[in-house]
Order: C-alpha cells, then sequence, then structure tokens
C-alpha cells in the first residue's frame, strides 16, 4: 500500500525556501478498551517508538500511571513524560479495509506535539520506501508483521 | 491488498493553519474544523456531524521538527 505525504505550506525559514514542506503522515486509527481515534501520524524512522497526544488515551479508553512512565527527547536536551500503555490495537487503512495489529503505545505528556510512528511495533513490521521524488511512502508488511486485515472503524 | 494501492493526494494545508491541529473528513479532501489545542479542534469536529475524520498537527511555519527517542 502507498500513502501521499501531507504537503504544508511554509514560510521561508534559514536554510529553506518558502513554500510547500512534505511530511509521510499516515492515516492510523487507535483502538482501545472503550473508543477509537483517527489521525494523521507521522512516519518517523528516527523516532525509537510510537508516540501519541495525551488526549488519545483519555478518548480510547486508557488512564496514564506514574509506574509505566518513561521519558522521550528529541533534538536538544529537553526531555518530556511519556507513559506505556498495554492493550493498544492499531488499524492502518487502504480502500476500505484496514490493517490492524496490537502495538505497544507511548503517549505523551502533552498534546502538542503530532502523532509519532517510530520503530518499535510500526518500522518494524514493514518493508518501507520513502520516494522523496514522487512524495509517496510504500508500505509492505514483512513476516514479523502480528495483525491481519480486517474491517475499517471496528472497534 | 494490492502494494500498488494509492491513497488519493491530499490538498496542501494552507498557512493560515499552521501550528494548529486541524480534522480531515475521512476522504483527506477537507478540513472541517481547527483549533490551537486538540481538544478544542476535536470537539469542533464532533459538532459537525462528520462520523469518521482525522486529527492532524500541522507544522510550524517557521520551525523545522526533528524525531523522538525514549530515556527511561
Amino acid at each position: 500500500m502507498k500513502f501521499s505525504y501531507s504537503p504544508f505550506s511554509r514560510e521561508h525559514i534559514v536554510g529553506a525556501r518558502e513554500g510547500i514542506i512534505y511530511k509521510p503522515t499516515l492515516p492510523i486509527i487507535v483502538h482501545g478498551p472503550t473508543g477509537t481515534f483517527g489521525l494523521d501520524a507521522l512516519a518517523d524512522t528516527g523516532s525509537d517508538q510510537i508516540l501519541f497526544p495525551r488526549y488519545v488515551a483519555s478518548l480510547v479508553g486508557v488512564s496514564l500511571g506514574q509506574q509505566n512512565s518513561a521519558h522521550v527527547s528529541g533534538v536538544g536536551e529537553k526531555r518530556m513524560p511519556i507513559f506505556f500503555v498495554d492493550g493498544i490495537e492499531l488499524s492502518l487503512q487502504s480502500d476500505g479495509q484496514a490493517y490492524r495489529w496490537p502495538a505497544r503505545v507511548w503517549f505523551s505528556d502533552s498534546d502538542e506535539m503530532p502523532a509519532l510512528l517510530g520503530h518499535i511495533d510500526f518500522l518494524q513490521f514493514f518493508t518501507s520506501t520513502f520516494d522523496g521524488k514522487t512524495h509517496e511512502l510504500a508500505l509492505e508488511p514483512n513476516k514479523e508483521f502480528p495483525g491481519k486485515l480486517t474491517d475499517l472503524w471496528k472497534r | 491488498m494490492s502494494v500498488n494501492q494509492t491513497v488519493k493526494e491530499i490538498p496542501i494545508v494552507p498557512l493560515e493553519f499552521a501550528g494548529q491541529w486541524i480534522a480531515w473528513n475521512e476522504d483527506h479532501s477537507k478540513i472541517i474544523a481547527s483549533a490551537k489545542h486538540l481538544p478544542e479542534a476535536h470537539q469542533k469536529a464532533l459538532k459537525t456531524g462528520e462520523k469518521h475524520f482525522w486529527m492532524s498537527k500541522v507544522p510550524s511555519s517557521k520551525d523545522f521538527f526533528g524525531g523522538a527517542a525514549i530515556h527511561s
């Protein structure tokens, strides 16, 4: 399955022209104990893990506890608390059907960040081709993929 | 499912939404809600009556973005 990158308008930044920046985002559905949440998540080869904004946790029915907390850092020294939650499944749609799989997921302490799809339980399950010319991301489940095909939006 | 299936091209997100959360309709053809914060944008999207939609964080128009890693 292939996904078009998301194009965003951008102003001039030092070292980058104004115009459009393309990001490899994917429409992912988070399945929790009591609900689902659809969001565009960034396929991030620099990220260790799957990370979602805190708000999503409350809507899919999971609570975030200090006993399962860790920290995440990006570029620079700033660290942010994150919370591990078990029992989440994710699905990725294509043409009315979805690949659905159990995933270890972390939730941020903040809502001011994009959803990230990193290596643990996402990139490790797919052969991914980032085409910078066509702005498309091709994903093909590999032999480690633990999920199945299912109907979209089903809880 | 074929590996060659491609979702339709997503429209360009206008500059006015930079730094905000937006909600796309189900086929990513139209922005149906927006707000600075995710809860507010989500509530606005729910009020549109759309059954399925996608929340998306629009990057800042003036900053670069870096990735993330776990540290316990």
